[in-house]
């Protein structure tokens, strides 16, 4: 099976148009499907993780509000992915000048956007749990059995879809799911002391 | 069953279901905390393994939103369906091309078919017009044939006179 990036995108339009319609609980779905996605996105300019998880809710709720004039001209998370970045870029330029009520629009957040004032700060604590969270999991896929850890990096460090997995390895598809999941597993078994 | 759901979270995070099967499992970890821990975890090590990094919602992150969110207005706005008569008019247009195309392309036809029908038909055609100037012109040199008794000087003119031949 190739990737049917197609896909995504028709279940975004359904939900967003059932949210349109009045469903509620279609937005929760939405919000389940990229709230990860979303959450690392912002991370990645708001760096105090509970700042960040505040900053991706307050991003759901601007799309939920703007939904109404959502035509669906772009895919729905290309849309979701420049107010989430719009809202952190407002964040942290709100909290650096606390007493200006002054509020950057799309043009000067894209202007802005290097800007050294608006980077956030790593917390220690924060950092030493990354990190270790990385070591458990850099270890765990070189433990994992040869065939598991070829699949599992080239799906995620090459990007490559499953097809090309299955085309590299000379196996079928379906060993590739099976791979790539049971990869996932072992790894997530080896964070279960640290997180679980 | 749990191993299945995991196994199709896998696929899911890789957009490897369709939109059917996407829809059911967003619909069963909504209902479910522990899929819900399991996406959580999967996403992590995903973002781990690329960036170096790893953060990721926590687990009330939908609670919050939906919370959030009950106190917004809800949407209303009527389902926008493709209008029916608009697939008439697109029907009636491609139908009027058609019919255009297949009188233009029968007429070609027949006069590739009959080439010397067409000639008699400019023949003709060109006779009629022969026939209309003859009697313009004859009409003109009979108006013009008086000048030489209107002026009471008979055998000269006082200015030459030039006749305009127009059109009418």
């Amino acid at each position: 099976m190739s990737e049917p990036f197609n896909v995504s995108e028709d279940l975004d339009q359904g939900l967003v148009r059932r949210v349109q319609q009045g469903d509620k609980a279609a937005f929760d779905l939405l919000v389940i499907k990229y709230q990860h996605k979303i959450v690392h996105l912002v991370n990645r300019y708001v760096k105090d993780p509970s700042e960040a998880q505040d900053v991706a809710q307050d991003t759901f709720i601007k799309a939920y509000r703007a939904l109404g004039d959502f035509r669906g001209e772009s895919a729905f998370y290309t849309w979701l992915y420049r107010i989430a970045i719009n809202t952190a870029k407002n964040y942290l330029l709100s909290r650096s000048r606390r007493h200006s009520e002054y509020e950057i629009d799309v043009q000067d957040a894209e202007q802005v956007e290097n800007a050294p004032q608006l980077k956030d700060m790593d917390t220690p604590e924060n950092m030493l749990m990354n990190e270790q969270i990385v070591e458990v999991i850099r270890s765990a896929i070189e433990k994992l059995p040869e065939e598991m850890r070829i699949a599992i990096t080239l799906r995620e460090f090459e990007g490559m879809s499953y097809e090309e997995i299955a085309e590299a390895m000379d196996c079928p598809i379906g060993t590739v799911r099976s791979r790539i999941f049971r990869a996932r597993e072992a790894i997530d078994a080896k964070l279960d002391p640290l997180i679980g | 069953m749990k191993q299945l759901d995991n196994e199709k979270l896998s696929l899911f995070l890789d957009n490897q279901l369709d939109s059917e099967q996407s829809l059911h499992l967003l619909k069963a970890i909504n209902k479910d905390p522990a899929l819900q821990t399991k996406l959580q975890r999967y996403s992590l090590i995903s973002q781990a393994i690329k960036n170096d990094a790893s953060q990721v919602a926590s687990s009330n992150f939908v609670a919050s939103i939906r919370e959030e969110i009950r106190n917004e207005p809800t949407y209303l706005i009527p389902s926008r369906k493709a209008p029916a008569n608009w697939k008439k008019t697109a029907w009636a247009a491609a139908a009027s091309v058609l019919l255009g195309v297949s009188v233009v392309t029968f007429m070609t036809a027949r006069e590739q078919a009959q080439p010397f029908g067409s000639i008699q038909t400019l023949a003709q055609t060109n006779k009629h017009y022969r026939t209309a100037d003859n009697t313009r012109f004859n009409e003109y040199l009979q108006d013009h044939d008086n000048v030489w008794y209107v002026n009471n000087a008979t055998g000269s003119q006082p200015y030459a006179r030039v006749a305009g031949y127009s059109d009418r």
